[in-house]
């Protein structure tokens, strides 16, 4: 379903609805519900969510990597195209060449028993049909451009030769190989070094502008939202509590969560005696309550919330979010 | 300022208790995991059946499995004269002699099984425990053991030594133990080095306490998969060794030594072979399952 | 590569030579010699056969004599057949159980991968019970109950192979021995190489590979197949070394000329130095297999070439 915004014509992505159910021996778990958004050219969309709140999924849902038991509803649209009914072979072409994925921990993700350079030529024979020198060339180029040092030499070593850093690089380089329209890169630094974290980073930026790419970044990290996304999705057990802006989130988050969230970020300008965390842990979702998924842990639920699922709306400043609480009742919000 | 002053909230949080979940101990964990397996539950039956029928059933039979019946020689199954499984060329019952010959089988196969259990566990948990050189010397004679070819040496020693039903068990263990103790002293290198024993070796837990209340338990699960693994076989070898007619001697008879002899007259008589092929086929067959039941209960993947 | 395996074959070495000294000490420790059997021979002549065998002589000193012939290759000379050495006799048998052996060894191994392969990718499925039920069977029953079955079923009663027995010039004669090892053989391979692919196959590099949009094709045999086969290889020596028992039994069965019944009847024979040499041959052999597999080992992971 398209939706008919003037932002249209700019839009690479469309997800409405998507649905994410897993068939488990204690019953249906739904680990994503309603997930909806456009992604737009040259934009970067963060989605931010503390672990099992289905933000791994929900990308893996739309590239259609997950496993046999899971159930998709809802539909993701690409270039006029429901990539959730697809049949395989096209999806197969969409993978890898029009989107591209990048994952987690690079030292799992790249294939140890094989060596960078087939890694990277396979890509390139496979979606553009390119013979071997060709693809070879590109290779080292993509190499070149995420600044490996000495390609020529290193591409022929294998991944567990390379250093955390330039794994993910050559991860990237991997992903950009054909020139992927949607870039997809979940938790990409969280299994590296700070320092790291930033390069890494930095260079996607960089890319993106150059190649004038979408991405969607997956992070529990509010600090690599901040830096790097344009717009921000904030999910939790599955459903999109906040979806904002990157200015508008963190200068006036309109919901609960988020605000408990970005509490809960140690402050370096003030001084604050004990480290602030939201009360409660993540409700286990074999088990799912009526109402507000939140509303358990929330300081200001009232008792709608524990009844009635908030739905999720458009704000008046452009945000959406689902809660029942009205805007002017949340606690003043001291940034 | 605390975050619930923050959001305003000065009573006690609203947080809701979800609602306890039953605690379940790993070992009705791994019951639960077994009972899945129909094939391994379905296995556990008919072999609990087959040690029955061993057992008692050679007292039960209308005839004896040494009796010699003159008038009812080579004869086919039949239900009429009692002789279900056949009659062999001295006119002995099949059906009851098969019975006898499992009572060997799976002696054989329980007291090797036992001494292999018991000399592995030994072994891999001392050079687990122990570690370093010592244990690289022990594991170093596994290493050994594992490169012979234990039938030409099984064959060797009982030709010198003689058929004796002891000597054979012997043999045939001795070339048994070395997947358990490999196994165990694994298991036993990587719970030495779990957070929880090194925690309770810091805060000054005696060192048999560590053992007996971390270590064992821990163990067990591995122990059990794995005799059930080694049953079947020694009860293999045994029969081997029977076949080539170095296992046990007259009067006693086991599975193998009677496909040996069934196998010798298959022409003419096939059920003398397919009574005790099918009984030793069938333990083997079941025995697997099991122990691929039991491995999925306690070891999930 | 090469290295690592030889260094894991020079610790094999001295298992060699436990087992040959271990036989050894066996053979002329026991009671009784090789020509106690015999019809009652005049001591005069009983003297000179020990002369002339070095029976004489201290244990201790006839080991070492042995042990010198050994590195020159010269595994002594046979009792019982006294026409013969040692030597001769293995180079008569070998041939038989090599081929029957090798051959076995290959078409198990590409069955019971091309099984394996297919009963992981179609999981659950009827392809994959009725594969799996196959590997069961091979798996579990015994040798020596299914070559006599087999033997029962394709010689007795359908008259379409010979039931035993060897003949260089026809190929039919090897077609029932292959086939029982090959069925052996082929049900561990096919339930290993199954269980070791579905572990694969939820590795996160093939995650990777997926999401790459290459095709299932290129994806088994390209990226899952080093780490699939890993576990089959390393089940290789241990196969060999069983199928060195399994070459008894079977040339038992079918009253093959090769090594197995050669140890057989030297064992009960009492003929020393050809079981001696049989045994050291074996062992050799067993070490030989062990490295070249620790070979394919090195070769399918990089990451333990150091």
């Amino acid at each position: 379903m398209m939706h008919s915004t003037p932002d249209n014509a700019r839009s690479v992505l469309n997800v409405s609805d998507l649905c994410v159910t897993f068939d488990t021996p204690d019953g249906p778990v739904a680990a994503v519900d309603g997930l909806t958004f456009d992604l737009m050219r040259g934009k970067t969309l963060g989605i931010v969510g503390e672990s099992g709140s289905g933000k791994s999924q929900s990308v893996l849902a739309m590239l259609g990597l997950l496993p046999a038991y899971a159930r998709v509803g809802g539909s993701v649209c690409f270039e006029g195209r429901n990539l959730l009914r697809l049949p395989q072979a096209q999806l197969a072409e969409v993978r890898g060449r029009r989107m591209a994925m990048i994952f987690q921990d690079p030292m799992t993700a790249l294939n140890p028993y094989l060596t960078v350079a087939r890694q990277m030529t396979e890509v390139l024979a496979h979606h553009r049909g390119m013979a071997h020198g060709e693809a070879r060339r590109a290779s080292l180029a993509a190499l070149d451009r995420v600044q490996i040092p000495d390609a020529a030499r290193r591409i022929d070593l294998y991944p567990h030769e390379f250093s955390g850093g330039m794994r993910q690089r050559v991860m990237i380089a991997m992903a950009l190989l054909c020139g992927p329209d949607v870039l997809i890169a979940d938790e990409p630094t969280t299994a590296l070094d700070v320092t790291v974290q930033a390069q890494i980073l930095a260079l996607l930026r960089s890319l993106q502008k150059d190649d004038a790419m979408a991405m969607i970044l997956i992070t529990h990290d509010l600090g690599v939202v901040a830096e790097s996304c344009d717009d921000v999705i904030v999910m939790y057990a599955g459903r999109m509590m906040e979806r904002a802006g990157v200015y508008g989130l963190f200068d006036g988050p309109s919901h609960p969560y988020t605000r408990g969230l970005l509490g809960a970020v140690p402050r370096l300008d003030r001084a604050e005696g004990a480290l602030h965390s939201i009360p409660g842990v993540p409700p286990d979702m074999r088990r799912v309550a009526p109402g507000c998924p939140f509303a358990p842990r929330c300081g200001q639920a009232g008792d709608r919330c524990l009844t009635h699922v908030p739905a999720f709306e458009a704000q008046p400043d452009g945000a959406a979010r689902a809660c029942h609480v009205a805007t002017a009742d949340l606690v003043r919000w001291a940034a | 300022m605390s975050l619930h002053a923050a959001l305003g909230d000065t009573a006690p949080t609203q947080t809701r208790v979800p609602p306890a979940v039953a605690g379940r101990s790993p070992l009705q964990d791994a019951w639960r995991r077994f009972l899945r397996h129909r094939s391994a539950v379905v296995s556990l039956c008919i072999l609990l059946v087959m040690l029955l029928a061993c057992v008692v059933g050679p007292w039960l039979l209308p005839h004896r499995f040494d009796t010699t019946d003159w008038d009812a020689l080579s004869l086919p199954p039949s239900w009429s004269n009692g002789h279900w499984l056949g009659t062999d060329e001295l006119g002995r019952d099949v059906l009851a002699r098969t019975l006898t010959g499992g009572r060997v089988s799976l002696m054989v196969g329980a007291l090797g099984a036992a001494a292999a259990t018991l000399l592995g566990v030994a072994w891999g948990a001392t050079a687990g425990f122990l570690g370093g050189r010592i244990d690289n010397a022990m594991m170093r004679v596994v290493d050994m053991l594992y490169a012979i070819p234990y039938l030409l040496i099984a064959i060797l020693v009982i030709t010198l030594f003689g058929r004796d039903f002891y000597l054979v068990v012997l043999v045939i263990t001795a070339f048994s133990w070395m997947d358990m103790a490999r196994i165990v002293r694994g298991q036993t290198l990587a719970l030495r080095s779990r957070e929880y024993v090194e925690a309770a070796h810091a805060i000054g837990v005696p060192t048999r306490r560590i053992i007996l209340r971390h270590i064992v338990p821990n163990l067990l699960g591995v122990v059990v998969v794995y005799t059930a693994v080694i049953v079947p076989g020694v009860m293999l070898s045994e029969s081997v060794l029977s076949f080539l007619g170095l296992g046990v001697q007259e009067p006693m008879t086991s599975w193998g030594v009677l496909i040996q002899e069934g196998a010798n007259v298959m022409e003419a008589t096939p059920w003398l072979l397919l009574g005790p092929a099918a009984f030793l086929s069938l333990t083997l067959m079941c025995g697997n399952y099991l122990g691929d039941g039991l491995r999925d209960a306690f070891d999930p993947r | 590569m090469w290295r690592y395996a030889l260094r894991r074959t020079a610790a094999a070495i001295p298992t060699l030579w436990v087992v040959i000294t271990v036989c050894y000490l066996l053979l002329h420790l026991t009671p009784g010699g090789p020509f106690d059997g015999e019809r009652a021979l005049s001591p005069a002549v009983l003297e000179n056969l020990k002369a002339k065998y070095h029976l004489d002589l201290p244990v201790w000193q006839q080991y070492l004599l042995y042990l010198r012939g050994l590195l020159s290759g010269d595994l002594g000379v046979s009792f019982r057949f006294s026409d013969w050495n040692v030597n001769e006799l293995v180079r008569a048998a070998a041939p038989v159980s090599i081929l029957i052996g090798g051959v076995s060894l290959v078409m198990s191994l590409t069955v019971g991968v091309a099984m394996g392969i297919a009963a992981a990718l179609r999981r659950n499925s009827a392809v994959d019970y009725c594969v799996m039920g196959l590997a069961n069977i091979g798996h579990t029953i015994p040798s020596f109950v299914l070559g006599p079955v087999l033997v029962l079923v394709f010689a007795l009663m359908l008259g379409w192979l010979p039931a035993g027995g060897w003949q260089a010039s026809d190929w039919r004669y090897a077609v029932l021995p292959i086939a029982l090892l090959t069925i052996i053989n082929m049900g561990t391979i096919g339930r290993v190489t199954r269980g070791s692919l579905i572990e694969v196959m939820s590795s996160p590099f093939i995650r990777t590979a997926r999401a790459k949009g290459l095709p299932m094709t290129t994806i088994v045999l390209r990226h899952a197949i080093k780490p699939t086969l890993l576990p089959v290889v390393s089940l290789l020596g241990p196969l060999a070394i069983s199928s060195m028992t399994s070459a008894v039994v079977t040339e038992t069965v079918f009253s093959l000329p090769g090594l197995g019944r050669l140890v057989v009847s030297a064992a009960v024979n009492r003929d020393y130095t050809l079981v001696l040499g049989l045994v050291v041959l074996v062992t050799a052999v067993a070490v030989l297999l062990n490295f070249l597999v620790d070979l394919c080992y090195a070769w399918l992971d990089p990451k333990i070439r150091y």
